[in-house]
């Protein structure tokens, strides 16, 4: 996200627009922010402009509340929404109890082959230094990403390499490039066109950092 | 519906428990406090009222469903909205995806004539109709993130982090898709007007 406020001390538009929301209203600890906005509103007449846009868009936005749906309408969607409850819990109740039975069964074969091996093996130096050892689940190149939700519009996917949280779905405007550096193992520069109009998976290794 | 000894509970908490318990009313009765807003939110999504049932019927059962995994970490609005939200673009995509086949094997002529049909309202009715079909076309036009974030904060009242919270992103995120949003459909309304 860009800085709060640009190098002339203009306030930037998304702060605006969040104070425009009534982001700040009733907390106490943006009260500087605040004052410090209404100050630069108030010298400022384009602010004003901005303002009556917003108000106008949400004047336009309640003007054109959907119409609900009829009493009888909601009573028969509930009618369908319970009868595909009803059909979904009971093969949900028997998956769940054959898959907790197999997993007890796994756990106690488990326990089992542990307990054999234990015994039968004495403990070494080696043994212990591998306690500490962590066994990936999967690596980076066995993962494949089928479908990303949003994929069909222009965006870029933010993320890092190996996976350690979620892929960010960044749309045009969210993501500036300030600078772009080369590939690491193979010093190729990554194409990108002039805005990020097209997808691009934008992925580092960590040890490449 | 009155509700039975077992459910008779007013706070969502004491609700969601019953309704996890598998308590039939209490579950009714969280799709009626709920449903308005799931409708509203569909709605502004994909433009009309049979496809927004449809979205609210797919999430009541996806979220009655999971409900035992629901873990009380954010409010069930909020959980349920997003599940309305993810419902009603998934179902946008798949209706695009045959409207735009069933169209083009149509031909143009047949595109035109599929047109909707707005009743005659009097007056100040049908200003309205054409002013909702007018930020209905505007709002497809934006990318889903944006159109989501936008009408989760517009429609469902939320704030900033809330949306935050539902979407899984940062409130700065949240911040600029909402700027540009607005920016989108301020010039699309005015190329319209």
């Amino acid at each position: 996200m860009k800085s709060l406020f640009g190098p002339g001390g203009d306030p930037s538009p998304e702060l605006l627009a969040a104070y425009f929301d009534g982001e700040f209203e009733g907390r106490d600890d943006l009260s500087l922010l605040r004052q410090r906005l209404e100050h630069w509103l108030a010298l400022h007449p384009q602010g004003q402009e901005d303002l009556a846009h917003y108000q106008r868009l949400r004047q336009m936005w309640h003007d054109t509340t959907p119409h609900e749906p009829s009493r009888e309408q909601w009573d028969a969607l509930l009618r369908q929404i319970s009868a595909s409850l009803t059909q979904v819990r009971p093969p949900a109740r028997v998956f769940w109890k054959a898959a907790a039975g197999l997993a007890a069964a796994c756990l106690l074969v488990l326990v089992a082959w542990s307990a054999v091996r234990f015994v039968n093996r004495a403990p070494s130096g080696q043994d212990l230094a591998s306690e500490d050892e962590v066994f990936p689940v999967a690596t980076e190149s066995e993962i494949v990403i089928f479908r990303v939700a949003g994929d069909d519009a222009p965006t870029v996917i933010v993320g890092e390499l190996p996976l350690k949280g979620p892929l960010e779905l960044m749309g045009p405007g969210d993501v500036t490039f300030t600078s772009i550096q080369p590939d690491a193992r193979d010093n190729m520069m990554p194409h990108v066109s002039a805005g990020p109009g097209s997808p691009m998976v934008w992925a580092r290794l960590e040890s490449e950092r | 519906m009155a509700l039975g000894i077992a459910c008779r509970v007013s706070n969502d908490d004491a609700l969601l428990a019953a309704a996890v318990r598998g308590c039939k009313e209490a579950q009714e009765e969280l799709f009626r406090r709920y449903r308005q807003v799931a409708y509203r939110v569909a709605y502004r999504l994909l433009g009309n009222e049979a496809d927004a049932l449809d979205a609210v019927q797919e999430a009541f059962v996806k979220a009655l469903t999971h409900l035992p995994s629901f873990e009380g970490r954010s409010s069930f609005k909020t959980w349920l909205l997003r599940v309305v939200s993810n419902a009603s673009l998934d179902l946008g995509r798949q209706r695009g995806r045959r409207e735009a086949l069933s169209m083009d094997a149509m031909g143009p002529k047949s595109r035109e004539e599929m047109e909707p049909l707005v009743l005659p309202v009097p007056g100040q009715a049908l200003e309205r109709e054409d002013l909702r079909r007018q930020l209905q076309k505007a709002l497809q036009q934006l990318p889903p993130a944006q159109r989501q974030t936008f009408v989760l904060h517009a429609e469902a009242e939320l704030s900033y982090r809330e949306v935050a919270e539902v979407l899984g992103i940062s409130i700065g995120t949240v911040m600029s898709r909402l700027y540009y949003a607005r920016q989108k459909l301020r010039a699309l309304l005015e190329r319209t007007a």
